[in-house]
């Protein structure tokens, strides 16, 4: 408001505009930023009530005379109510901005019924699928009625299932291979925020290139971990996987504008610095650390992770500038 | 609405993929009664469960994949794992299990609220528990409910 107000009184100095005309800029602006931290704070509120429609599920509380098959009628019913309720509020004058938060606890309470059958039905616990489901189905969601907040949800589940199965699959012997699936995930959403911007669901790039920061940002993390390369072998799949991943990035590349093709370069040159960093970390053995001071191979390694780290997370910064987006 | 509903029918079809795997066993599938053995942790999602493994069943193994474990009945008329196959056992009830360093065979956890599963925590401990198992004829399995051993009389 304040830049408003500054270049208001320069236009009315200029001549451009009138007493009246800036009296009623300045007012329409005052409404449009008093909607927008209702906006955020029915936002707030709806990512609450979320966390609570899971913990709901996850208190399984005690009610003796409802089974099982009865607590998953209840939360699909939940569920089914949310969706048929942003429909009937989307689009209506008075009530169409409780849409999207609606959409919002509609994905959640879809993660909260794939929790209730897995519940009710004994699937054994620490499933990493079941997030999956879940964020397929959000995903699926957000696409069919173009809403950001399940699509946000979609994504950040989608990735933290992924890094779930990764760490769990690949163990403890083989960050190099952890390094390498961080940077592939990494690439293909980067291509995935590209590709958006030449749709009509241009919006929705921004989610996607906040996973590829993270998912980037995680690929540094761990490849500042010194690593046992000599004991891992690298799985062909995961090399496959890469390849086709360059592949793909390097097609939505040829079809980019400047901006894109400058995003999908800064995650290929963060993908092949991450793998670089954990192909050369020093081993971790505990000869390493007898010593008092730390080893200056290892102090090097922490340096270089910590400045490509810290690069990484300007040059998103940077980018969001370029694109306009807080994001 | 077209996108809507086939984005519904999408959501239903990950729900029936979810439970499909332990609905088709408790609904065709034998019951048995399985000696195992038991902790008591929680589930950030789904909350308190009671972790079991089944007596006769080795915790760890190099296996890789689809594996089978052949149930023997004991004098006490529970069931119990015997070691590890890679191929169905020609006859004989058996579970058919998935390993990836551990033995996972869909029956590891008992999910209940949090007094039930303290309750049931203390009881077992003290005494073991028998799983009520669900199996079908292709050996998947459904855990149907949990009980302390009666006591030794």
């Amino acid at each position: 408001m304040k830049w408003l107000e500054q270049q208001l009184a320069q236009w009315r100095g200029a001549g451009l505009v009138d007493e009246a005309a800036a009296a009623s800029i300045a007012a329409r602006y005052e409404v449009s930023s008093r909607a927008r931290a209702a906006r955020l704070l029915l936002v707030l509120g709806c990512v609450l009530l979320a966390v609570g429609i899971i913990w709901l599920v996850a208190s399984n509380v005690e009610l003796d005379e409802v089974g099982p098959f009865a607590r998953i009628a209840f939360v699909a019913a939940l569920w089914l109510g949310l969706v048929v309720l942003a429909e009937i509020v989307c689009g209506r004058e008075r009530f169409g901005v409780l849409a999207g938060p609606l959409a919002l606890l509609a994905a959640a309470a879809f993660g909260a019924t794939i929790f209730q059958v897995a519940q009710s039905l004994q699937v054994p616990a620490y499933e990493p699928w079941l997030l999956a489901a879940w964020a397929a189905g959000a995903l699926a969601y957000a696409y069919a009625i173009g809403s950001s907040g399940p699509l946000v949800l979609g994504v950040g589940v989608a990735a933290v299932f992924y890094v779930w199965l990764l760490t769990r699959d690949v163990g403890g012997g083989a960050p190099f291979v952890l390094v390498l699936g961080l940077a592939t995930a990494a690439a293909l959403t980067a291509a995935a925020a590209v590709l958006h911007h030449r749709t009509a669901r241009a919006r929705f790039a921004a989610a996607w290139r906040m996973a590829a920061a993270c998912l980037a940002l995680l690929a540094l993390g761990a490849a500042a971990i010194p690593g046992l390369l000599e004991d891992a072998t690298v799985p062909v799949l995961a090399l496959l996987t890469a390849g086709a991943a360059l592949a793909i990035a390097g097609g939505v590349a040829l079809r980019a504008d400047r901006l894109g093709r400058f995003e999908l370069a800064v995650a290929a040159a963060v993908a092949v610095a991450a793998l670089v960093l954990a192909a050369v970390a020093p081993d971790r053995t505990a000869d390493a650390f007898a010593g008092e001071r730390l080893p200056a191979g290892q102090l090097a390694h922490a340096l270089a992770a910590s400045a490509l780290f810290l690069a990484l997370a300007v040059g998103v910064a940077l980018l969001g500038v370029a694109r306009e987006s807080r994001r | 609405m077209p996108a809507l509903a086939l984005a519904l029918a999408v959501q239903l079809a990950l729900i029936a993929a979810v439970a499909a795997p332990r609905l088709a066993p408790r609904l065709t599938g034998a019951e048995y009664r399985i000696a195992t053995v038991a902790l008591d942790p929680i589930d950030p999602f789904r909350g308190a469960y009671v972790d079991l493994r089944v007596v006769g069943v080795p915790a760890f193994t190099r296996h890789e994949g689809t594996v089978y474990v052949p149930l023997v009945r004991g004098r006490d008329g529970t069931y119990r794992g015997s070691g590890i196959r890679r191929e169905p056992p020609a006859d004989g009830p058996f579970m058919r299990c998935h390993a990836n360093g551990e033995v996972r065979c869909g029956i590891e956890s008992f999910f209940a609220s949090q007094r039930e599963a303290r309750r049931l925590e203390r009881a077992l401990a003290r005494r073991g528990a028998i799983a009520r198992v669900k199996i079908d004829g292709a050996g998947r399995t459904a855990l149907v409910g949990l009980q302390a051993r009666p006591e030794a009389s």
